[in-house]
């Protein structure tokens, strides 16, 4: 646990960066499936700045995490070959997509067509980002993150908490006013099965834990510190699902809308301590 | 390009840590910091039979490990700076402090825990090799400083001659992973890698 407290600013980065980024998923959802006045666009593409704030907070923290951020420049050296390369160039290749998006729609120079392109390039470099964010933590040496469930689970964090933002965003535009059941019902199933993703990858990857050993801990010293963890999050991960398809039964409720993305971030943030926790080296 | 090794004779080998300390006073480490650990393995129990014997399984012994400058080292392969690399012509493995950024990615990934980032400092550090006594032909100081003379160092052929085999007993992992650059002769009570008795007992001390 406290070699899981020492990862503080990764546990904020990865918190807020699967969030900030999933809600241009959802963005994308509405601009497939509705039709918006001009009014309604401007405000949406002023307010499209809180993702980009939140993923800029992410972004932030894990500068903290590093003793010479001085030396950032240096960390594109071995892309293609260290994980945290890859994960670091994706990120930044993400964040500019999504700022230029930002950028261009903000001037009203975005034809409705063009618009719709371009959301669904950053709303399918927001699921890439995610998966290297997961990947970033698999090396055979760790053999307790060197799983598909280190990928899954941050997916998980974006599909769910990124369409609490995301429809948090657009019912402060007031693009949600008559929102169609069709709409509602996708940004449903994709907050569904994000919260799936979530909840089975982190009791899966748990019980896998449990069962590894090296010449330190057994893993299931290690998973009896993190249950209450666990339960915690895995709880508040259902009750926020909650929360957002008990808004999208009424179409427009922002303030369920913001109960639900916190309980989300902060079943987020408690699965990223479980995961911090459950590392377990092959060796020493 | 020669490649250097390091030899651990656990037949030697007392547990008096000199080596670590002499480290610690050499590279001038602070508290929180040794390049070169002792850890501890001790197993079993004592119990009296049904005749009031006293009859023991307790063994115990030492394994005293640094950077083992591996040929397939996980820290580099990790490491998106790279500062942490691996000498063309001597083989050691070393932090490039002008490029370090302090993730601590080669701490998390390296099976044998040898780099940690120092903050203060602003970068990873680890054991070097004592790389500019061994280009003055001397061998590191921890091998000189060992009482016991259980430690040696040299090419890897020389130390493969000695008789040891490659670091494959508790508490290490097996040696597939990074192909340590570390030869062994483990004592009586060595166990062997994966076995429940081969636990390191000194976690507070070595982590
Ligand atoms: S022992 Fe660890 S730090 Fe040294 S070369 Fe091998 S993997 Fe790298
Ligand atoms: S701490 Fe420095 S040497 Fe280690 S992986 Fe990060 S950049 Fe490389």
């Amino acid at each position: 646990m406290e070699q899981a407290m020492a990862e503080l600013p990764l546990i904020f980065f990865t918190t807020l960066a699967p969030i900030g980024s999933g809600a241009f998923i959802v963005f994308a959802m509405a601009f497939f499936t509705m039709r918006f006045s001009d009014e309604q666009m401007k405000k949406l593409d002023r307010l499209t700045v809180i993702p980009l704030v939140v993923l800029a907070v992410g972004f932030g923290a894990s500068f903290l995490h590093l003793a010479t951020p001085a030396h950032a420049m240096n960390v594109f050296t071995n892309l293609g070959s260290s994980p945290l390369s890859n994960e670091i160039f994706v990120g930044v290749v993400f964040f500019a997509l999504a700022g230029i998006y930002w950028i261009v729609a903000l001037s009203g120079k975005l034809s409705l067509n063009a618009r719709k392109g371009f959301i669904a390039v950053v709303a399918i470099a927001a699921i890439v980002f995610s998966c290297f964010i997961g990947a970033a933590y698999m090396m055979d040496t760790i053999p307790s993150w060197d799983t598909p469930y280190s990928i899954l689970e941050v997916v998980g964090f974006c599909l769910l908490g990124g369409s609490l933002l995301g429809m948090l965003v657009l019912g402060l535009a007031g693009c949600l006013d008559g929102a169609q059941r069709g709409f509602r019902k996708i940004v449903f199933a994709i907050a569904l099965l994000g919260t799936l993703l979530m909840v089975c990858s982190l009791v899966a990857h748990f019980t896998m834990v449990g069962s590894l050993s090296n010449s330190l801990v057994d893993g299931t010293s290690v998973t009896a510190e993190v249950t209450s963890y666990l339960v915690c999050s895995v709880v508040l991960a259902i009750v926020a699902l909650g929360f957002e398809g008990g808004a999208l039964l009424k179409g427009t409720s922002t303030s369920l809308m913001a109960i639900g993305l916190v309980l989300a971030a902060v079943a987020i943030f408690i699965a990223r301590i479980v995961f911090y926790a459950m590392q377990m080296s092959v060796g020493l | 390009m020669v490649q250097y090794a390091f030899y651990f004779d656990g037949t030697r080998c007392t547990g008096c840590k000199t080596c670590e300390l002499a480290c610690k006073d050499y590279k001038d480490l602070d508290v929180g910091f040794a390049y070169r650990k002792v850890y501890e393995v001790t197993y079993g129990d004592t119990q009296k039979d049904s005749n009031g014997c006293v009859v023991s399984t307790c063994g115990g012994y030492t394994v005293s490990m640094a950077c083992n400058h591996c040929y397939e080292p996980a820290c580099t392969k990790v490491c998106p700076t790279g500062a942490m690399h691996k000498d063309g012509e001597t083989g050691l493995v070393s932090v490039n402090v002008d490029r370090c950024v302090g993730c601590g990615y080669c701490h998390m990934a390296c099976p044998y825990d040898a780099p940690k980032v120092d903050r203060a400092k602003g970068h990873s550090v680890k054991c070097d090799g004592c790389v500019e006594r061994v280009t003055n032909g001397e061998k590191p100081v921890c091998v000189e400083a060992c009482p016991a003379r259980a430690l040696d160092f040299g090419t890897v052929d020389q130390i493969a001659a000695l008789g040891g085999t490659q670091a494959n007993i508790a508490p290490l992992p097996v040696p597939t992973y990074t192909d340590p650059n570390f030869y062994i002769k483990p004592s009586d009570d060595a166990q062997p890698v994966g076995s429940a008795d081969g636990k390191a007992v000194n976690p507070l001390e070595v982590l």
